[in-house]
């Protein structure tokens, strides 16, 4: 995903000034214009990611949705996945004990492709918590589906709360759905921060697990 | 006694009756931290549902529920459930919509999680 490539890139390096008039201004447009309409972008959006605003992205993203997905499971399954996404980078953002790496200069990226659709997200992590996130994304990429289904249960009746108040059910969650690996990596900036990337595929047709019939 | 929260694009409708043992959810959880939210609700609950109820009809029907608010929701169906004086006597419907296979997911995940059969109930387009 080129653009996407190039967002980050820029981000990265020119953190405070961004804006998509210069994402523009240096790329050929030309090839923006392809990209835009190869890839379909639904929704892209650059900035801090508040609480607030998570709800006028997603209000976004429903309208648009409406309008280009006849199947109502596969616009309600992306929904719930962008939202699990964006509240993900809210929570962190309420975690960060400094305003070094808050979640300023988040970068979304929604896209509909021929089996499904992407979301791509992007933001700053402070360097000290790369390690834990890096543990719990590969753990749950290492499951099998069926051990998955069993930790997501587990997790679901355990009764317990982060001091943040979240459940720990979101990545979980993105990775049962989808039936895909959840995507990330970490790109080194200044002021002991990493952009975290992250992207989850959501296909079209349904890959939900088989449930057990109670 | 009655307590009623209206549903907002984030906090679901709330629809308690005590004289009718009868008690609706429905709508959207959608809250980033549905914490204080459900705080409340359960504590409405604490206060007033102190008896025991020979039956329990609870109506769940929503749109969406973040997994923030899951933890949430099932705590405060627990207490709901707990003052029926048998499992027997609850009679939970989970409405959804025709073909959301991951909202009919979800109601039997919950009712594992609270011993419960529930009552699936297909809504159409």
């Amino acid at each position: 995903m080129k653009l996407w490539l190039f967002v980050s890139k820029l981000t990265i390096e020119r953190i405070s000034d961004f804006t998509f008039e210069g994402l523009l201004a240096n790329m050929d447009h030309r090839e923006l214009y392809f990209e835009m309409h190869e890839e379909k972008i639904m929704l892209t959006f650059k900035g801090d990611i508040t609480g607030e605003l998570v709800q006028a992205i997603m209000n976004s993203l429903e309208r648009r949705l409406a309008l280009v997905e006849d199947n109502l499971p596969v616009r309600k399954r992306l929904y719930s996945i962008l939202l699990e996404c964006l509240q993900n980078i809210v929570h962190h953002q309420a975690d960060a004990t400094s305003n070094a790496c808050s979640a300023q200069a988040g970068l979304l990226l929604v896209t509909s492709e021929r089996d499904g659709y992407s979301v791509r997200t992007g933001n700053k992590i402070s360097n000290d918590k790369i390690s834990a996130l890096r543990k719990w994304l590969d753990k749950l990429n290492s499951l099998s589906t069926e051990q998955l289904r069993t930790f997501y249960k587990e997790t679901l009746n355990n009764r317990e709360f982060s001091e943040k108040g979240t459940a720990g059910l979101g990545f979980i969650y993105m990775t049962q759905k989808t039936g895909q690996r959840l995507n990330y990596s970490f790109e080194k900036m200044s002021g002991g921060c990493s952009l975290f990337s992250f992207n989850i595929f959501v296909p079209r047709k349904h890959t939900s697990l088989t449930v057990t019939q109670v | 006694m009655e307590f009623k929260l209206p549903a907002t694009p984030t906090t679901p409708l709330i629809n308690f009756d005590l004289a009718q043992h009868y008690f609706v959810v429905s709508g959207r959880s959608t809250l980033e931290n549905p914490f204080d939210f459900y705080e409340n609700v359960n504590g409405w609950l604490k206060t007033n549902l102190s008896m025991s109820l020979p039956c329990v009809t609870i109506d769940l029907d929503f749109e969406y529920v973040n997994t923030s608010s899951w933890k949430c929701l099932l705590e405060t169906l627990r207490k709901i459930v707990d003052r029926a004086e048998s499992r027997t006597g609850v009679t939970l419907n989970w409405f959804y919509q025709q073909e959301d296979d991951d909202m009919r997911d979800m109601g039997e995940d919950f009712s594992e999680s609270l011993g419960i059969p529930f009552n699936f109930r297909e809504k159409p387009f």
